[in-house]
């Protein structure tokens, strides 16, 4: 009994492993013709392959130094200067406001050129032209808001003198807020210095657009829309500068009365103009 | 390429920077009382400004008094209020063409300041006050009379207020 039981037990692991090693060999000769299959270059990349991707060239290392700051900040006076002349270009601004355009940028290139020394000073080259993504994001947008684009099917705006101050009002804003964020990246007690000396020009400005705005008292400190509850602009909006994002308010009213909220932040990561970009 | 950053900037203030800082609140100090006078005497719209700048000067030197701690000033800047204070009164135009002076040369310190702090923290700090004041002055000037940009933007490094003549 104890026999014949073993055997059958015995017989049973047998076949057990006479399985394994079937299925074993199965998996074997099923890999062997898949190897096979694939050694096949010709037929394989006949055609089109999910994951094959052509060969790429990786972007330079961007470190984010002073130099790679101040160049950023002079990216962004450029786009002011190319804003105001765009501004300017649309002969829709009033003579008072032509000279404000014209003195503003005019103190933008006077920025550019002393962060160009600054740059120098620090062993960057600098960057004369404007920032790229700025544009692309913020700026031509934008102007495409106030002067319609019709292949976009974006309409004119109805208000296009205010809106154009509010959108420069809201580019120096913009300019203060960089400089003032920088300052916590700047690693120079001077040159964070320099960059507030410029910053502080760019809240003047602001400044002076807020009450062209809003005249007069009304003009001067908060307020809020209101039909629509949203800040006004502010020739001093609070006690301290503010870095969060720029919100206003341009284009054609629609049909409920309302426009296309725009909003700025200042340049990160993805918009500095690093050591190795050119203009 | 070119490499400015070596070692990182510490963030607290150091034993200079609390110096520096000590400075600025005397100032802001002082500038809150110049306000008070200013507002007692002013109306309307020349008041409202005095009442708001004045806040935010409260504001400004709070803030500092919060990063300084302990070793904080708690009185405003006695020679610099003593010089001035006779000077805001009377006219609210010549006032607010005063006070814009005023607020000019506080903005030309605090940037000379910022130009010397090491800790971060305190940069920051004064680096969001720096935008106010510059806005305070250019409606001061507008206040004034002057809608000349070139007075608005007028920003003179030598007004920076000097420690030695009124120290903190």
């Amino acid at each position: 009994m104890n026999n014949a039981h073993m055997n059958t037990t015995e017989s049973h692991n047998v076949l057990n492993r006479r399985k394994f090693l079937q299925s074993g060999g199965l998996a074997l000769a099923s890999a062997a013709i898949l190897a096979a299959c694939g050694k096949n270059d010709k037929v394989a990349t006949a055609y089109p392959r999910i994951g094959e991707a052509p060969t790429t060239t990786g972007l330079p290392e961007g470190k984010v130094n002073d130099v790679v700051l101040l160049r950023t900040a002079s990216s962004l006076e450029w786009c002011a200067v190319d804003a105001y002349t765009a501004a300017a270009g649309l002969g829709i601004l009033p003579s008072a406001a032509t000279a404000v355009v014209k003195h503003f940028q005019g103190d933008h290139k006077a920025h550019a050129s002393a962060l160009s020394e600054l740059i120098k000073k620090a062993g960057g080259d600098p960057f004369e032209c404007a920032n790229e993504r700025i544009n692309e994001l913020y700026i031509a947008p934008s102007i495409e808001l106030i002067t319609g684009n019709a292949d976009k099917g974006i309409d004119a705006s109805d208000t296009p003198v205010d809106d154009l101050l509010l959108l420069a009002h809201g580019l120096e804003n913009l300019a203060a807020a960089t400089y003032q964020y920088y300052v916590s990246m700047i690693s120079t007690p001077a040159l964070r210095g320099a960059a507030m000396t410029l910053g502080q020009d760019e809240a003047r400005h602001a400044a002076v657009l807020a009450q062209a705005i809003i005249p007069g008292g009304k003009g001067i400190a908060p307020s809020t829309n209101e039909t629509t509850g949203k800040a006004n602009p502010a020739a001093v909006p609070g006690a301290f500068g503010s870095l969060a994002s720029i919100s206003f308010a341009i284009g054609k009213t629609s049909s409920s009365g309302t426009k296309t909220q725009v909003s700025f932040d200042t340049p990160s990561l993805n918009s500095m103009a690093y050591e190795y970009a050119q203009c | 390429m070119a490499d400015t950053s070596t070692t990182a900037p510490p963030k607290q203030p150091t034993a200079a920077d609390i110096d520096l800082l000590s400075f600025a609140i005397g100032l802001e100090l002082a500038m809150i009382d110049l306000y008070d006078k200013n507002a007692a005497g002013a109306k309307d719209e020349a008041k409202a400004v005095a009442e708001l700048f004045g806040a935010n000067h409260l504001a400004a030197a709070q803030a500092l008094a919060g990063l300084v701690a302990r070793k904080a000033p708690t009185t405003r800047n006695a020679a610099f209020f003593a010089e001035h204070a006779p000077k805001v009164t009377g006219d609210a135009k010549e006032t607010a063409a005063y006070m814009a002076g005023l607020e000019n040369a506080l903005v030309a310190t605090h940037l000379k300041v910022l130009g010397s702090l090491r800790g971060v923290d305190g940069a920051n700090l004064v680096a969001s006050i720096v935008p106010t004041e510059a806005r305070h002055a250019a409606v001061l000037v507008g206040l004034s009379g002057s809608s000349s940009l070139d007075d608005i933007m007028a920003l003179d490094a030598e007004a920076a207020i000097d420690p030695e003549k009124f120290p903190a």
